[in-house]
């Protein structure tokens, strides 16, 4: 019983697998297409090597292969390159250098950003009266009430001042 | 035709020139009758414009090849559609549709407008008609599209169009987007003409949000339809590149979006009105920008089809608009103090302005990095790009900032939030994002698309959340079922709940990129007729090459057969075409097909048709969730109209107050 069974599985597993193989030919590694998507293409406009129809980058890609075939690192294609194109080669420049200005300029804005939002803020809370803040507390803040009754207050409120309001 | 069309464009610049002098010295001399002409003036202009508009498309049906720019778009054997898409399809023609949404969206403001912001008009027409005046020297002096060849030299047959241009995404994209542009025209002409006249208060604010949200919404629609262009034509398996000429469109619609959530703060507590004229005025500034960086080539773009000599007048005019902008709202500096002041940092004013600032920093970090080879090559001397990796890098955590605030702004109180109650409020959503997190990590097995995922879902959460908290007010008042209730719910309180149905086509859009960024997965087969590509639990079947002539050209199609764990579950085709003028520019439309949340994505790379062998070189992506993207751009349009949509009349709205009365007797 146990044979027979093992049998039928046997002739299940073969079954499913097709009398002539025809699994394709994979031409372009991924790491190839990765490396080749972190390339522009020199003569195309705003595209990656990897997306290129045109003929150099087709060589650039059969470049890479080979390289990566040869066993070459990532670092020494891409440094192959930069020494051939300089760097304006690489979608993603190098970190180093002038190029920082590039990641650090936007940190820079968002902390300015911030901070002139957070004095804004600060000294806008300090101009108003303390005593007028306590009387415009926000109405669902009040002690009474459930979460509903203080979101349909609020909700109406919202509604009275919104620009639907008859003026 | 020609004549009519330049002549009629020559006529609208003497026209324009006269209606802003007579709107300026009309309002300065108090003489209505002068204002009511600077008005016809906008008008008329609008109408020559037409009338140049229709005669350039008149060339174009009759393929009336004299036109050097209608023989260098078209041809007698593309289709008719093609032919009439060619209008916008080159500078001038764009140009002159630019100029003719501004006047046509800027003739209905000043329609609707005309009575009640009386004292605006004048200016608005004014700074219109300037808007239209650099336009028509451009079209008439510069580049106009009815430049004649000589008699001798005229072709029997156009070039045709670009082929990138040919494809139905040209019918949709292109005008929008550059609709969007031209639109912000409008809220620009109501800012300058409040900066002038100084009138900064609260009437002419409304006038100024309802025009930008047509123009944020004309945009959005642009931008969506662009990158599904982009992702069924160019090939690289994705629908956004951070591509400079996607980004300095990007850019218009980032302020506008900053702007009409920090305009509701100045309705409702009177602040930040320096800050709001800003964000108008930028967005037209950039709208501009972004016209001309298309046309310049300053920047190197797969758009670059459209480079002309027109750079240094748009440089100018930019100058100019800057100057003057900037010098009226430092003028006016004084006149936009803040009524009020802000109670706490907890607040739902606070809320829209750390969604302002992280809007800004959108802004200024996609035009930094825009900008960024320019800088490096004036002061440094190197060319360099800067690729998708900086954006994804510096945008990403910013917009993952935003979907928190998305999850928390809703949530806050006018004026003062007690932060136990917002904790209190914040329960489910935060439980919601935080119970996807343990299943999508088991299956996903990576941390941070899961934390993004997470983050969405917490945002859309808050939406869900008050959604069925309004439906229950309203069922509580009304006794209306909870469907009604929340269509109740939007019809009524547009603006609030129309914007959460934005806020769920956000979150749409956000599943789709984190879906398609992090889990994309290529790989490139070189396969015989009957052979099979294995990727990701898809067998793709190739069925083998067509090969055809048409009168446009040649057309190259490989076929496939998809399938998932053995099951067929459909058919695709990818193409190229290779068009006749246009051979070395082949173009290509991709082999898509959705099964599930998956989109299977083929690029026909390279084929060999010679003797029989039918070999061809495929480039497979399965792209998961981008179907969602496309989703999120419907629920887009659908809350951008719920949001245009006119409010209930006031009549209807008073009905709301004995329920208010009733609701706080009873409290």
């Amino acid at each position: 019983m146990k044979r027979k069974v093992l049998l039928l599985l046997l002739a299940l597993i073969v079954g499913l697998i097709p009398a002539v193989s025809l699994a394709a030919v994979e031409t372009l590694s991924p790491q190839t297409l990765e490396i080749a998507n972190s390339l522009n293409c020199p003569i195309c406009e705003g595209e990656s090597v990897r997306d290129s129809h045109s003929q150099l980058a087709q060589q650039m890609r059969e470049v890479i292969q080979e390289k990566v075939d040869a066993g070459e690192s990532r670092d020494q294609i891409m440094s192959y390159f930069v020494d051939r194109y300089g760097v304006g080669i690489l979608r993603d420049p190098p970190k180093s250098g002038f190029v920082l200005t590039l990641w650090w300029v936007p940190v820079a804005a968002l902390a300015i950003g911030a901070l002139i939002l957070g004095t804004f803020m600060v000294q806008k809370r300090g101009r108003s009266k303390p005593g007028e803040t306590e009387r415009s507390g926000d109405a669902s803040d009040g002690p009474s009430g459930s979460d509903l009754q203080r979101y349909q207050e609020r909700f109406l409120a919202d509604l009275e001042n919104s620009d639907m309001r008859a003026p | 035709m020609a004549q009519l069309g330049s002549g009629a464009l020559i006529i609208a610049l003497a026209l324009a020139i006269y209606g802003i002098l007579a709107g300026v010295i009309g309002a300065r001399r108090n003489v209505p009758e002068l204002v009511d002409s600077a008005v016809r003036a906008v008008w008329g202009v609008t109408a020559l414009i037409l009338v140049a508009a229709a005669s350039l498309i008149t060339a174009f049906a009759t393929h009336d090849f004299r036109l050097v720019y209608v023989a260098g778009r078209s041809s007698v054997d593309m289709p008719l559609h093609y032919v009439l898409a060619a209008f916008y399809g080159g500078q001038e023609g764009s140009l002159l549709y630019w100029s003719m949404i501004a006047g046509l969206l800027s003739s209905l403001a000043l329609l609707l407008h005309r009575q009640r912001d009386r004292a605006l008009v004048p200016y608005m027409a004014a700074t219109v008609l300037s808007v239209e005046t650099f336009l028509l020297v451009i079209l008439t002096v510069v580049a106009s599209p009815f430049t004649l060849y000589p008699a001798a030299l005229t072709p029997t047959n156009g070039v045709g169009l670009n082929p990138l241009l040919r494809d139905p995404g040209m019918m949709a994209h292109p005008p929008f987007l550059l609709a969007g542009f031209a639109s912000f025209t409008v809220p620009f002409g109501f800012a300058m003409a409040a900066l002038i006249t100084g009138r900064l208060g609260s009437d002419w604010i409304r006038a100024i949000r309802r025009w930008a949200l047509v123009s944020w919404g004309i945009l959005g629609v642009g931008l969506l339809l662009g990158a599904w262009w982009a992702y069924h034509v160019l090939g690289w398996g994705g629908y956004w590149g951070w591509d400079p000429v996607e980004n300095v469109a990007l850019l218009p619609w980032l302020t506008a979006t900053a702007f009409i959530h920090s305009v509701i703060v100045q309705e409702r507590r009177g602040m930040l009105k320096v800050w709001n004229m800003s964000l108008v005025v930028a967005s037209f500034i950039l709208s501009v920008f972004g016209t001309f960086t298309v046309r310049s080539g300053l920047i190197s773009s797969v758009h670059s089809f459209a480079v002309s000599p027109l750079g240094p007048w748009f440089l100018g005019y930019l100058s100019l608009v800057i100057i003057v902008a900037v010098g009226l709202v430092v003028y006016r500096i004084p006149g936009l103090q803040s009524d009020r002041a802000i109670e706490s940092v907890v607040s739902r004013e606070s809320g829209f302005l750390v969604n302002n600032l992280l809007f800004t920093a959108l802004a200024f970090v996609t035009f930094w990095g825009t900008v960024f080879p320019l800088v490096s090559e004036l002061f440094r001397d190197t060319k360099l790009t800067v690729g998708p990796p900086f954006y994804d890098q510096v945008n990403g955590p910013i917009l993952l900032a935003l979907l928190v605030l998305m999850g928390i702004g809703p949530l806050l109180a006018w004026r003062k939030s007690s932060p136990r109650l917002l904790l209190k409020n914040l329960f489910w959503p935060v439980m919601a994002g935080l119970i996807v997190i343990p299943p999508l990590l088991y299956f996903l097995r990576a941390p941070i698309p899961v934390i993004a995922l997470a983050v969405t879902v917490f945002g859309l959460g808050t939406v869900v959340l008050e959604y069925v908290r309004g439906a229950r007010v309203r069922r509580r008042n009304t006794g209306e079922s909870y469907p009604r209730a929340v269509v109740m719910l939007v019809r009524k309180n547009g603006r609030r709940y129309g914007g959460y149905i934005v806020h769920i086509a956000m979150a749409l859009l956000a599943f789709g990129i984190i879906g398609s960024h992090f889990f994309q997965v290529e790989r490139q087969f070189t396969l015989n007729p009957g052979e099979t590509a294995t990727i990701r639990g898809y067998t793709l079947t190739y069925q083998g090459l067509e090969n055809r002539m048409t009168v446009e050209g040649q057309v190259i199609g490989a076929k496939l057969a998809v399938a998932k764990n053995g099951v067929h579950r459909g058919d695709l085709e990818s193409y190229r075409f290779f068009y006749r003028n246009y051979e070395n520019q082949p173009t290509a439309r991709m082999g898509i097909k959705s099964v599930g949340l998956d989109d299977v994505y083929v690029v026909l790379d390279q084929w060999d048709t010679t003797g029989n062998s039918q070999v061809v070189s495929l480039r497979i992506f399965i792209n998961p969730l981008v179907n969602w993207i496309w989703l999120g751009g419907v629920v887009y349009v659908i809350g951008m109209l719920t949001l245009l949509w006119p409010a209930p009349s006031p009549a209807r709205q008073r009905t709301a107050s004995p329920v208010r009365e009733a609701v706080l007797r009873e409290a």
